[in-house]
């Protein structure tokens, strides 16, 4: 059988000394910089590429996928710990990885992560090698009147996932588009909301938000708390007992489904993929109350949703040529640097590279394991580390990293705003998650909405001729509709005030 | 303390004889043992085909010069915010930045503010390769030739859906010029990456796009576009069947972006000279001129910075009114 060939032939590619040792190197830097925030794997890769034109295409190739999936690694690391999300994807893990943490169960929420995103890691790289045609059929089929349909979809999740009051839901979703559209118009190139500052040309920049909104905000919170320890209680156990390994199974294995499939969609295919798991976990669960204050859940299936979704971007890139994230997109100059024309052939002509770096995938993904688990113990300890030596190291961590971005004091200034703008979220009670939700989708879904529009020459009937696009918008109105009924809305507010 | 020339007494004037003889040699020695530190090459760009292709001149420069080559990304505002950052460093000798043409050739008449006047706070140093542009159709309209796309065109105004990356772009224009030879008309869709560009093209959602070498040519692998056309005056070495727009019928027509390297204004001259000679050793390179026919560009004959200039106020010439033409003009 071909499959089996490839895959076979794909491990003694990936299982030299010389690639395992690059995918180490890989996932060692990957989980560095994730850990570090602000230091992404766009800007590693960026740096390191110069040095991979010495080295063989499949070398290089595995190595920088190594870091792409070990960012995703250690982002959740410090967003359990510090409540600090490194890059979009790991914002959700934020919202029950701290809580848990706090409880004292960070060595928990660290190891479900990371056998999760091992499991996930593994499914996923058996579903590029089994589904990879079909995958890619299928998002073939994703034009704008279909992304318009998933995006609506996430934004009206964003709402259902809300932990308090569904109005203030809705508002924090609103201005977050309302933030997200701070920028250039694709169209015109007209600049908007942007007070004439140069910087906010190209909008407004993902991580000082997300730094801000979470990591600054809540050491304003605590300070003012004066709750010295950070409320962290000391820590109870550090591995997870069998009755949450049991509670983390289905969400584990429900997330890698959604992130395999959502992870083959160019564009924000993590991010959604583990706001889709958090939703879905909670909507199911039989103790969504839970959700927001340390549900094992929520850390399970959204860390195992983004890990898949970064195997599975690896399948537009590897078949077709179609980056589905600059990330992918850098990956694609790497390889025309070694002479590797990407493409819908590269399988057939390269089927070193394409079944070497799949199966180098798995090989990471269990050394981010042996990399991780160690480390968890390490982790922990970090939060015994006294609150008041520990916020300041906290702040020049999020300082270096905003500053890092571009060495540009600018992000500092967005940095302390948006630490502010949290705060005062947390006095209103109001989510940052649905916030970031739609700050990420809202520009996107207005992209798509007007690129639908524009080939359809103003016909809004594309989103109901197309099977996909009217789907999707069929799954957004039921939800709505249930999230609208009023007795279920009072079900809803009745389950979320016996919890509060 | 008031100076007058009559003030000068016998030991003030040995003194500062003495001082510019002191400063002289320094001065002189300032170029010949330039580079003595880090030399830092802003580059506008970050994590994309531009950035990559900073980072490969930087390093092979370093190795030329004896020194690392520091590249410093700042992306961001139509490349205005790597422009500042490099009109606001000293002007030692130890910043260039990594321009591309639109920078130069566009910005100027698309945006009424800019951070940065090119004949004000730069000097051009080296012009280190072109990059060409494709128009790729997709298959099932029939559209082989350039000659079939102007007749589908003009049969059908409006009808075409184009993707358009970014309104104003070198590509753009290089589209829009081709439509005014016959008065052609066309549905823009605006897009924000060529990946996006190659699904819709794939899924028979939009008509034709005109993009650069290095994003396009990704359509051979499976049979659902073609490329009828490229912008520049001879072929592509990674495209050589596809014909040019001169070959089919437009004389002339030249469209292309370009990479340089610039200075500040105020650099020293032999070291802007000096600079220049080590950056075209590179161009010349076979290694250089390889990767960048791997990346979509086209390697270039190695031009002083006085005939850079006068290609790029050649273009601008050009781009200006034409840009002016198609109302791109940003308050």
């Amino acid at each position: 059988m071909d499959v089996l060939d490839g895959i076979s032939s794909g491990f003694l590619i990936a299982l030299t000394l010389k690639n395992v040792l690059y995918c180490f190197m890989g996932a060692l830097i990957g989980t560095l910089i994730g850990v570090l925030p602000g230091i992404g794997p766009l800007a590693t890769i960026a740096m390191l590429m110069p040095f991979t034109y010495h080295v063989d295409p499949v070398s290089s190739m595995i190595m920088l996928a190594g870091i792409f999936y070990g960012a995703q690694y250690g982002g959740s690391t410090t967003s359990i710990l510090l409540n600090l999300p490194g890059e979009a994807s790991s914002v959700i893990t934020c919202l029950d990885g701290h809580q848990l943490a706090k409880k004292g169960k960070a060595g928990v929420a660290l190891s479900i992560a990371a056998v999760g995103s091992l499991v996930a890691g593994t499914i996923g790289t058996l579903t590029i090698v089994l589904l990879a045609p079909v995958l890619v059929n299928f998002a073939e089929k994703f034009g704008p009147a279909e992304y318009c349909g998933l995006m609506t979809l996430g934004l009206v999740v964003a709402v259902v996932l809300a932990n308090g009051s569904i109005l203030k839901a809705i508002a924090m979703v609103f201005l977050g588009v309302l933030f997200g559209l701070a920028g250039t118009d694709s169209a015109t190139n007209a600049p908007r909301y942007t007070f004439g500052i140069f910087e906010m040309s190209d909008g407004i920049d993902f991580v000082p938000i997300a730094m801000g909104l979470f990591g600054i905000a809540e050491i304003i919170s605590n300070l003012e708390q004066r709750t010295h320890a950070h409320g962290v209680t000391p820590i109870s156990s550090l591995w997870p007992s069998r009755e949450e390994i049991r509670r983390s199974i289905g969400p584990v294995l429900r997330g890698t489904a959604i992130g395999s499939f959502l992870g083959v969609l160019p564009g924000g295919g993590p991010t959604l993929a583990a706001f889709s798991s958090y939703a879905i976990e909670k909507r199911i669960s039989k103790w969504p109350e839970q959700f927001g204050k340390g549900a094992i859940e929520g850390v399970a299936g959204p860390e195992s949703a983004n890990n898949a979704a970064a195997q599975t971007a690896f399948v537009p890139m590897l078949a077709l040529g179609i980056p589905s994230n600059a990330i992918m997109a850098l990956m694609i100059g790497a390889m025309m640097l070694q002479g590797i024309q990407p493409g819908p052939d590269v399988m057939a002509k390269r089927p070193d590279l394409f079944w070497g770096i799949i199966a180098s995938m798995w090989v990471g993904n269990l050394m981010l394991v042996v990399i991780n688990l160690p480390l968890v113990g390490l982790w922990v300890k970090l939060l015994s580390v006294p609150y008041r030596f520990l916020f300041p190291a906290i702040l020049a961590f999020c300082c270096i990293g905003a500053f890092s971005l571009q060495s540009s004091t600018f992000h500092l200034l967005m940095l302390a705003g948006f630490g502010f703008l949290g705060y005062v979220f947390i006095k209103l009670g109001c989510e940052p998650a649905p916030f970031l939700l739609g700050l990420v989708l809202g520009p996107q879904l207005e992209e798509y909405f007007r690129r639908a529009m524009h080939i359809s020459r103003g016909d809004p009937a594309v989103f109901v001729d197309r099977p996909i696009s009217l789907a999707l918008f069929t799954l957004t109105a039921v939800l709505l509709i249930f999230a609208a009924l009023p007795s279920i809305a009072r079900a809803r507010n009745e389950t979320f005030q016996e919890a509060a | 303390m008031r100076w007058r020339q009559a003030d000068l007494n016998r030991r003030q004037a040995i003194g500062l004889i003495a001082a510019a003889a002191v400063a002289w040699p320094v001065r002189a020695h300032a170029a010949d043992q330039w580079p003595a530190r880090t030399v830092r090459l802003v580059v506008p760009a970050l994590g994309s085909p531009t950035d990559v292709h900073g980072r490969i001149f930087a390093e092979m420069l370093g190795e030329r010069l004896g020194q690392r080559v520091l590249v410093d990304n700042k992306p961001g505002a139509a490349g205005n915010l790597g422009m500042q950052a490099a009109v606001v460093a000293p002007a030692d000798g130890y910043t260039f930045v990594f321009a591309i043409a639109s920078y130069i050739t566009t910005n100027p008449f698309m945006y009424k503010k800019l951070l940065y006047d090119t004949e004000r706070d730069f000097v051009p140093v080296s012009l280190l390769s072109k990059a060409g542009f494709t128009f790729v159709v997709r298959e099932g309209l029939g559209i082989k030739t350039l000659a079939d796309l102007t007749a589908y065109i003009k049969a059908n105004p409006t009808k075409l859906s184009v993707a358009n990356i970014q309104p104003g772009s070198l590509v753009h224009l290089a589209f829009e010029s081709y439509l005014r030879t016959f008065g052609g008309s066309v549905e823009l869709i605006p897009y924000k990456t060529s990946a996006q560009v190659l699904q819709d093209l794939w899924g028979g959602l939009v008509d034709l796009y005109p993009g650069p070498i290095g994003s396009t040519r990704q359509f051979e692998g499976n049979g659902k576009a073609r490329a009828i056309a490229v912008t520049t005056i001879e072929r592509h070495p990674s495209l050589p069947e596809v014909p040019t727009m001169a070959e089919q019928g437009m004389p002339a027509f030249d469209f292309y972006g370009w990479y340089g390297i610039f200075a500040s204004r105020k650099t020293p001259p032999a070291i802007v000279e000096r600079m220049n000679q080590e950056a075209n050793a590179v161009v010349a390179s076979k290694e250089y001129r390889e990767k960048m026919i791997g990346l979509g560009a086209i390697p270039v004959e190695p031009m002083s910075p006085h005939d850079f200039k006068k290609l790029y106020l050649d273009e601008m010439a050009q781009l200006g009114p034409l840009i002016k033409s198609m109302n791109l003009v940003i308050e």
